[in-house]
């Protein structure tokens, strides 16, 4: 056990704080909350990132990646958040698809893939999940058939997020070489490729942010196969295990939200005008935050710390105890504001307004606990892969 | 940062294990709770040469720290070996080895080299309080002490107590009774790998322990704090094995009832619980040796949060056990009371949640 930064840790801590210092205030604040909107402020700040060489920590310094290892990712991702940086757009390019690519994908796909996506030029979505594919992935039937130089696709995404503004997708169609996962081979998409079509869905707040894809009759060349034709499930689970380790270490800083929250309480008072911060249930509550971010925090460097080897279980169990967590700290911080966080985003009231971003991230969490392998089906993976329970 | 126990660690949870698997098998266990007897196992423990470790070299100890200690509590309470004796004596020696004040004039190392051969020491507290928020005795002439302590941990096995009185200005001062003119009112705990005593102190002699008594129980609360943690996840981590053991075996409507996706949830949440508390515990336990900042908020985080998540892994590994783990035979309620009375012992999670609050300035 060793609490302190190493000193290569702490000398890349302590560069990234002052350039961050010295740069964040250049960006045009404030952050947009429209996504289209925001794009382009994201944009700049990707651009600043990898000029300064802080774009693709982990990835392999020969396709313009740092070649750092999961600390100094972690560490990138604490200070930013200490500093307030911009959300992160491309979780898919950065987090799923390059590192895919960088593993499983042919050089001529390092090369023309892998850059853009730190330059922040090309964003990337995921093309997975299926109306009647969702936790059953194996289930897929968007079928890619042989042509000659390629393959034809045709079938139906959805759930898609970012695909409205993806320049690329990864993608698993089925190619017919056996049963459920045996006949699966995944490919990657240039999403401006004749035959796709792309439908916006509004999540449960009203926000575009997710999409149906129709794929009609598109065209890939051979080129656009990574690893081997019928064994995309390999590769999609190489996905899957890069996307595991992203989750469990957190999409959302716990710790900062939980301080964000503290420093709300310490102004506030209730209708009598007794600080809300006295209030024996609010102690208990916030203590309760404090104390289960504290050991989320301690899961997400136990993961990092064994990141080199093989998964182990506290790997599987990262989301699992940090989607509940997220949902509380939430819903809590929504508790204290009258109407307890009822208000709709068209509602431009102060009031609304001061606990917007409280309402998101209350709402992120439920589509967490979703997004790549419902939380139920997380459970059942566990008790099976890591407990040796027996199948249903 | 590294979370990684280190190569020796990992030998000495190894070797700590294999010496448990010999000396206390779960038959072996079963006779010494029926019979009440703690001190079988305590003498053993002793005289074999584990209760040196996590004390410093310096004072005859074999070195190692907390994170040691919760490995032992761990691995104690995984064979829900009998433990109030270490426990009470560990906390209290850690804690003053931990004083550098103590050990310059050589009262506690005399009390650390005594603990270290088995004379068990224990703080004059109840065994329910963050250690330092209980009641204090009051002074007489010439440090006579006067009162009753309830309900103190190993309070009936110790020699000598750790009591804490007050100073005519109000703050804590600590004094050292021997266990020879006070009377002892055993209690009698569900759990009977854990045992607490009443103690009458009645106008005894005792001597000044020279140590800053605030800085002291810092340390005792900090210490309780990770290894009452650490039991409950030695606690948890066996009615885990249990259940899942027991779920693969067990047919109900002609299938192992593992099949089943409730059971498997159900199942799937206390691995959840063991992992988190692994992560959270070993972390907050080289906090603490390291005095790093918020240790004792990690300490007190570990407290209430694994406790509090021991009790409700108990009752699911008792649903999920069905009738057989309701019985006296099966040893599932050894676990089952051992993880319940961590919830209590030396403070409830509402307790040192307020201690949380309090430190986060909230109002």
């Amino acid at each position: 056990m060793d609490l302190a930064d190493a000193p290569d840790e702490a000398r890349f801590r302590q560069e990234l704080r002052t350039w961050l210092e010295k740069r964040l205030p250049e960006l045009p604040w404030p952050e947009p909350a429209d996504l289209t909107e925001k794009l382009a402020f994201w944009r700049a700040w990707q651009a600043m990132l990898h000029e300064a060489g802080y774009a693709g920590l982990t990835w392999p310094r020969e396709y313009g990646g740092q070649g750092l290892d999961e600390r100094m990712r972690a560490i990138f991702g604490e200070e930013c958040d200490l500093a307030g940086a911009p959300e992160r757009l491309n979780t898919i390019g950065e987090d799923f698809a390059g590192p895919t690519i960088a593993h499983f994908g042919s050089e001529e796909q390092k090369q023309r893939y892998l850059r853009p996506i730190l330059t922040g030029e090309e964003i990337w979505c995921q093309l997975f999940s299926e109306p009647d594919a969702g936790s059953d992935l194996a289930s897929l039937r968007t079928k890619a058939t042989k042509v000659e130089g390629g393959w034809r696709i045709q079938g139906q995404k959805i759930w898609t997020s970012r695909a409205q503004m993806a320049a690329a997708a990864i993608l698993l169609a089925r190619t017919g070489g056996g049963p459920r996962h045996k006949g699966i081979t995944y490919f990657l998409l240039p999403m401006d490729s004749d035959g796709v079509t792309v439908r916006p869905l509004q999540h449960m707040l009203g926000e575009a942010e997710f999409n149906e894809v129709f794929l009609d009759d598109v065209f890939l060349p051979d080129e656009a196969v990574v690893g081997e034709v019928d064994g995309g499930w390999k590769v999609a689970m190489g996905t899957l295990s890069f996307e595991r380790v992203a989750i469990a270490t957190g999409r959302v800083n716990t710790t900062k939200a939980v301080d964000d929250l503290i420093t709300d309480i310490r102004g506030m008072t209730d209708s009598s005008s007794r600080p809300v911060g006295a209030d024996p249930q609010v102690r208990q509550k916030v203590a309760d935050l404090w104390a289960r971010a504290f050991v989320h925090r301690t899961i997400s460097q136990r993961v990092i710390s064994g990141a080199s080897g093989p998964p182990g279980p506290v790997a599987s169990i990262g989301k699992l105890y940090f989607c509940p967590l997220v949902e509380d700290l939430a819903d809590f911080r929504l508790s204290l504001e009258p109407l307890a966080g009822q208000f709709d985003l068209d509602d431009t009231s102060e009031e609304a307004e001061r606990s917007r971003r409280w309402l998101r991230l209350a709402n992120q969490a439920r589509g967490t606990a979703i997004a790549g392998g419902s939380t139920f089906i997380q459970r059942n993976i566990v008790a099976e892969r890591i407990l040796g329970m027996p199948r249903s | 940062m590294r979370w990684q126990l280190s190569e020796e660690q990992d030998a000495y949870r190894e070797t700590l294990a294999g010496w448990l698997a010999d000396v206390a098998p779960p038959d072996v266990v079963r006779r010494w709770l029926d019979a009440g007897d703690s001190l079988s196992f305590a003498d053993r423990f002793a005289g074999d040469g584990w209760s040196g470790v996590g004390l410093p070299e310096s004072i005859g100890g074999q070195g190692g720290g907390l994170v040691e200690l919760a490995l032992t509590s761990e691995l104690l309470a995984h064979a829900c070996a009998p433990s109030a004796t270490w426990l009470a004596t560990v906390v209290t020696a850690s804690a003053l080895a931990a004083a550098p004040a103590a050990l310059a004039v050589g009262q506690g190392v005399g009390n650390v080299a005594a603990a270290l051969t088995g004379d068990p020491l224990a703080l004059l507290s109840p065994a329910d309080d963050i250690p330092g928020e209980g009641p204090r005795l009051a002074p007489g002439a010439e440090g006579r002490l006067r009162g009753t302590v309830r309900r103190v941990l190993a309070g009936g096995v110790a020699t000598r107590f750790i009591a804490v009185v007050d100073e005519p200005d109000g703050a804590a001062a600590l004094r050292l009774v021997s266990a020879e003119g006070v009377r002892v009112v055993a209690r009698h705990l569900l759990d009977r790998s854990r045992s607490v005593a009443d103690v009458v102190v009645d106008d005894e002699a005792s001597e000044s322990l020279d140590v800053d008594a605030s800085a002291f129980l810092a340390e005792c609360a900090a210490r309780a704090a990770v290894l009452t943690a650490a039991d409950t996840l030695g606690a948890m981590a066996k009615m885990l094995d249990m259940t899942v053991a027991y779920s693969k075996q067990r047919q109900q409507f002609g299938v192992p009832i593992g099949s089943f996706q409730a059971v498997k949830h159900a199942a799937a949440t206390i691995l959840v619980e063991v992992e988190a508390a692994r992560s959270a515990v070993y972390y907050a336990a080289a906090s603490v040796d390291a005095a790093a900042p918020q240790s004792d908020l990690h300490a007190a985080a570990v407290k209430a949060q694994v406790t509090a998540a021991g009790s409700r892994v108990a009752d699911s590994a008792l649903t999920l056990h069905g009738a057989i783990g309701y019985t006296w035979e099966h040893d599932l309620q050894l676990f089952y009371k051992r993880a319940k009375l961590n919830e209590s012992l030396y403070g409830r999670p509402a307790a040192w949640n307020e201690r949380i609050a309090s430190a986060l300035v909230l109002a």
